[in-house]
């Protein structure tokens, strides 16, 4: 074997050059650093930032000193500031709370991630007396601000459960005084008038899943009852209509499958002939049926990326015609670019460093055991405890914080801690989801250069960072990040 | 690469490159399909040998053979990062499991007093996501749900029949 000569390194002033990662994007290359400044060099900029031969009044050098990239010009106050309110959520707590009152479903969806059972088995339906504990136990929590998620199967079919969690919940929160969300995650087919009523008199946020267009939605959703597209369509713009100037509100979810491939344009507009505010390109996990149906639904990252970007240039065609007051988003993207783009973290509990199992999400099951999130739910339902960390009624809130498994989570889970990724210029943006890389590769630390996920998200950020270079995309994506008056500030975002 | 039985390979590992703790964690990795043994093989050298519990044919073995000297490197480079980063990694994961405890367990916990606060986030509450409006409306909703006498009775049975049919616009079964 003959080996290649490699050239030289270039040459780095240890006392003007600052830490940073870096990355060839487009190009160009993009370097980043802890607090989660970027910038995007051509070849002959990053060699005179590398050897310290940027003159002290260029603009260049002016910027790259204020984002903390030049060694002697590093503000440490204001770095620290930065870097505290980027992992603000260090200091919080669990915000999310999972509750899964029934595992019934009148659906058979194709990549089913929960495991459901068929509407007439009642034995997985939460009983009143465990949705108290839980709800008990959920006030616990030392977070100022709380997130309850109704989950299933479908939650309205056990409706009576639901209504009364939000009572309860919202009358303990009488005294414990703490912000408090409500978000039911429904397929919708069984909501009616009286119940949209009723939900939306108590401030209820909606989530529901919308797979593109009715032939590709109904295919993935097979629905017992009918039509799913149909249902799902009809409350959709009821419940936007209806929640139009109102805090809460209702947002869909998409989960692409190899039928999706080849519709990325179709199924953007789709979301946006029900009055979406935007979509979530999500890609397909290895969870419940979806193991089952990979072969059939499954597809390689390269493929979902291609998927991505496709559709990503849709979105952002429709965003440079509409007016920039109603943005249509894409939300892994804008998940992304509000970590790039400002010094703010989304707390997005899949995202993050270390990621949300147990310190930012618990996850509640019927019959009252607590994991560690909603992925180590789903793995339960696969036959492996692994990550289950209590249960309501027995031991403490505390105990399960600061279950083992927690524990195990947030070290694998901190990127500092992960080979490729604590030098990879995306580590301010990203994280890794140790439960999917138990479920997949084996070991909650993951390996990245063989991870799925790993070369999804670092495609996303390519193109992202691609696309940023044109002046015209970057306006689109700044009107994303607006907040408008009133809107509340999200205590956690997750798919 | 040295084969010893059929269905066993061995490698011997020099420690500088490859410390005894990632050639453990490597073979320890491998367990679920192989017998693995790890032991010393002279000065500043290991011997890793993996016997496969299944199917011993020349592809396997060479499957086997990379997938371990990928895990070796994997391994020898975690132990290196984490050893690397072991200060801020400490702190990041020590703030995340204490925000997470309840006050009372802190307090109750030896050095409560690492549980101080975010200077920037302290302060800053989260907004209650809820408009005013829609607040009094819950308000309103919990009033007459807490008004109630606490028995559930959907049916209304417990309502006294003067009290039902009061205004007379209304009449009952006969």
């Amino acid at each position: 074997m003959s080996a290649t000569e490699l050239a030289a390194p270039p040459a780095i002033d240890p006392v003007k050059t600052g830490f940073f990662r870096f990355r060839k994007v487009a190009g160009k290359t993009l370097i980043t650093n802890d607090v989660g400044r970027h910038a995007l060099l051509s070849e002959e900029e990053f060699l005179r930032f590398l050897s310290g031969e940027l003159l002290e009044d260029e603009p260049l050098h002016k910027r790259l000193g204020a984002d903390g990239f030049i060694r002697d010009r590093m503000d440490f106050d204001a770095l620290a500031g930065m870097w505290a309110k980027r992992h603000s959520f260090l200091w919080s707590g669990t915000a999310l709370h999972v509750v899964v009152v029934t595992l019934r479903c009148n659906h058979r969806c194709l990549y089913c991630h929960a495991s459901s059972v068929p509407m007439s088995d009642r034995s997985t339906d939460m009983t009143e007396e465990t949705a108290r504990r839980v709800v008990d136990r959920i006030f616990e929590s030392p977070n100022s601000a709380i997130t309850i998620e109704f989950q299933g199967g479908e939650p309205l079919a056990n409706w009576p459960v639901v209504r009364f969690i939000v009572d309860y919940a919202r009358r303990k929160n009488r005294k414990a005084g703490k912000s408090l969300w409500l978000n039911l995650v429904t397929n919708l087919s069984l909501m009616d008038a009286e119940k949209l009523d009723w939900l939306l008199r108590r401030g209820v946020n909606f989530c529901t899943s919308l797979d593109g267009p009715a032939e590709l939605h109904d295919r993935n959703r097979p629905f017992s009852g009918g039509e799913s597209h149909a249902a799902v369509s009809r409350w959709f713009k009821e419940i936007a209509e209806r929640t139009k100037r109102r805090a809460f509100r209702i947002d869909a979810l998409l989960t692409v499958t190899r039928r999706s491939l080849k519709k990325p344009r179709e199924i953007v507009d789709a979301y946006l002939a029900v009055g979406a505010r935007g979509v979530f390109l999500r890609p397909l996990n290895p969870y419940g049926m979806a193991v089952a149906t990979w072969r059939t639904i499954g597809y390689e990252p390269e493929e979902f990326l291609a998927f991505y970007r496709e559709a990503l240039d849709r979105i952002l065609e429709v965003g440079r015609e509409r007016t920039l007051k109603r943005p249509f988003v894409e939300q892994s993207a804008r998940l992304f670019l509000a970590k790039i783009m400002t010094d703010s973290d989304p707390n997005y509990l899949d995202l993050r460093s270390p990621c949300g199992a147990g310190i930012g999400q618990m996850a509640y099951d019927w019959d009252g055991a607590v994991y560690t999130c909603d992925e180590g739910r789903m793995i339960a339902r696969m036959g492996d405890d692994t990550f289950r960390i209590g249960r309501v009624g027995e031991g403490t809130y505390a105990e399960s914080a600061g279950h083992p498994a927690v524990r195990a989570l947030a070290v694998a889970s901190c990127l500092d801690n992960q080979p490729v990724c604590t030098d990879c210029a995306y580590k301010p943006y990203c994280g890794v989801c140790p439960v999917q890389c138990y479920k997949e590769q084996g070991d909650i630390m993951g390996r990245m250069p063989a991870n799925a996920r790993c070369k999804i998200s670092r495609g996303i950020l390519d193109t992202l960072f691609e696309r940023l270079q044109d002046k015209r995309n970057e306006r689109v994506f700044r009107a994303w990040l607006k907040r408008k008056k009133g809107d509340a500030e999200p205590l956690y975002q997750r798919a | 690469m040295e084969r010893t039985r059929a269905a066993e390979i061995a490698f011997e590992v020099e420690e500088r490159i490859y410390p005894l703790q990632a050639a453990q964690a490597a073979a320890y990795a491998f367990t679920d399909r192989a017998y693995a043994r790890v032991e010393t093989a002279g000065a500043g050298r290991l011997r890793v040998a993996l016997a496969l519990k299944n199917g011993a044919d020349a592809d396997a073995r060479a499957a086997l053979e990379g997938e371990f000297r990928n895990e070796l490197l994997h391994q020898a480079l975690r132990l290196k990062v984490s050893e690397a980063n072991r200060k801020i990694r400490e702190f990041i994961v020590t703030k995340a499991l204490i925000s997470a405890q309840p006050a009372a367990a802190l307090a109750a916990a030896p050095g409560a007093a690492a549980a101080d606060s975010c200077p920037d986030c302290a302060s800053a509450p989260a907004a209650p996501p809820m408009d005013p409006e829609l607040e009094k409306e819950i308000d309103r909703l919990l009033a007459v749900v807490e008004g109630e006498s606490g028995a559930s009775d959907p049916l209304g049975v417990a309502v006294p029949w003067e009290e039902k049919f009061k205004d007379g616009a209304k009449e009952g079964p006969s």
